[in-house]
């Protein structure tokens, strides 16, 4: 073992004790909390869309099939743009900006990747949690020409893990992934440019709305579907922000992941190395 | 044909014969690569799986995607040309038993890493009658005057092999045995 790398690992584990202090003297400071009552607010409104939405899931369904719609390439063209910036899109954005942020030391970048992939695999880890218990249909398994018709009503408790992603429907996951990465996006610049919030806001859910439409028109979501994956996909990028920045600005996976710093080495490839002393903070806004 | 490994639904009996006899009219080369079909896996939805990718490894992925599900019986819709484009097909209903056929089979072939190229568009399954012809206006007229009503059945898939732009082999064939 060298010494060079010896000294790695020893820094690594003061990296991990320091914090202890750190976490100390965050005490001192008010403790914010990670949920407010407006997220329940929030919350109420989702469930009341998506509760809205049932009725007219198969309104949607059967105006998004038709003929029409299906054979344009434009729309099928768009169609699997979005799906595909959404999923793995936003998986591989989130690790590029990361990973280019903490080469080239430019820590906003470094944390807007590294905040929005942990939004995004979060919310994908309880969304998948919930597809498999709900174990809804999905739209195209019960097409208006079948005996049935739509079948919008199609749950069974489970089913999602025994029978397969046919039965996966609830909620929308390329929606969760494209509301969570938006979130995480729209939060964390707000930070930075308060001034934008009205135009990065807008274009970010914007586009992870175009999402959820893009699921509805290859028939694989209803738009109930897409209403529950914008709840938690959103919840999860605003939570995740709020909890690194405001709530627990001193925490050991951030110091460690954004403390930490990749330099090119000589004999090529990157060195990581880690610093002792607590990251610098960005003030946070307060909202 | 393009490199790749397609999965389709031949058609069979005096349909087959029939829609073979159109392709042969009005687009005689896409007629000799392959018998009258719908392509389940290739196309839309899915793009074409590697040519390198083993037969075994292949059936091997796909017998349980096939084992729930039983044949169908399918219809064609009105010829009409696909996306806009000058390729005239004739479409079925791309929802029910057929497309969810294709999305265990999708998701099969993705849980084995079985490499694929990437698909243009979502599932649109359809028999193709002219395909490389740009058909001048009273061939494409009554191409699409045409019309193949009768129900059809589906109860196997075959897998073909194009490693070249004229060769094409058929390299295994399963039936749907789901009740």
């Amino acid at each position: 073992m060298t010494s060079h790398f010896r000294f790695k690992i020893a820094a690594l584990a003061l990296a991990l004790v320091v914090p202890v202090s750190a976490r100390a003297q965050s005490d001192t400071l008010s403790h914010i909390p990670l949920f407010t009552w407006r997220d329940a607010v929030l919350a109420g409104g989702f469930l009341a869309g998506t509760v809205a939405l049932r009725p007219v899931d198969e309104y949607f369904a059967t105006h998004l099939q038709t003929k029409y719609a299906q054979q344009n390439r434009f729309f099928q063209s768009v169609s699997t743009v979005v799906r595909t910036i959404a999923e793995p899109g936003a998986f591989v954005i989130g690790g590029s900006l990361y990973v280019v942020g903490r080469a080239s030391k430019q820590r906003n970048m470094a944390d807007l990747g590294l905040h929005g992939t942990e939004s995004v695999i979060i919310a994908s880890v309880f969304a998948g949690v919930l597809k498999d218990s709900f174990g809804r249909a999905r739209p195209f398994v019960h097409p208006p020409t079948d005996s049935t018709g739509y079948n919008s009503s199609d749950w069974q408790f489970g089913r999602g893990l025994t029978k397969g992603d046919n039965y996966r429907s609830f909620p929308s996951g390329h929606s969760v992934a494209a509301f969570a990465a938006a979130a995480a996006v729209a939060n964390e610049t707000v930070r930075w440019w308060p001034s934008m919030r009205w135009v990065i806001g807008p274009a970010m859910y914007g586009g992870a709305g175009l999402v959820g439409v893009s699921r509805m028109y290859n028939n694989r979501h209803w738009a109930s579907d897409v209403m529950m994956g914008a709840a938690i996909g959103t919840f999860a990028g605003d939570k995740v922000v709020r909890y690194f920045h405001r709530s627990n600005p001193n925490s050991k996976l951030d110091q460690w992941l954004l403390g930490a710093s990749l330099q090119p080495a000589p004999g090529g490839g990157f060195t990581h190395s880690l610093f002792l002393a607590p990251a610098p903070r960005v003030a946070p806004i307060r909202r | 044909m393009k490199p790749g490994i397609v999965i389709v639904a031949e058609l069979t009996g005096a349909l087959a014969s029939s829609i073979h006899a159109v392709q042969e009219r009005f687009d005689p080369r896409m007629a000799a690569e392959l018998p009258p079909h719908l392509t389940l896996i290739g196309s839309s939805g899915m793009g074409p799986i590697s040519v390198h990718t083993a037969t075994e490894r292949l059936r091997e992925a796909l017998i349980p995607a096939l084992e729930a599900v039983a044949p169908m019986t399918l219809h064609f819709e009105a010829p009409m040309r696909f996306m806009q484009s000058d390729v005239v097909v004739l479409p079925i209903d791309p929802n029910g038993p057929v497309r969810a056929l294709h999305e265990s089979m999708a998701e099969r072939i993705r849980a084995a890493k079985i490499v694929t190229e990437r698909p243009r568009f979502t599932f649109t399954p359809h028999c193709t009658l002219s395909f490389y012809r740009e058909l001048p206006q009273s061939e494409l007229k009554d191409l699409l005057a045409m019309r193949f009503d009768e129900p059809f059945a589906v109860d196997a898939v075959q897998a073909y092999r194009a490693t070249s732009p004229r060769g094409t082999q058929r390299i295994l064939e399963l039936k749907l045995n789901g009740a």
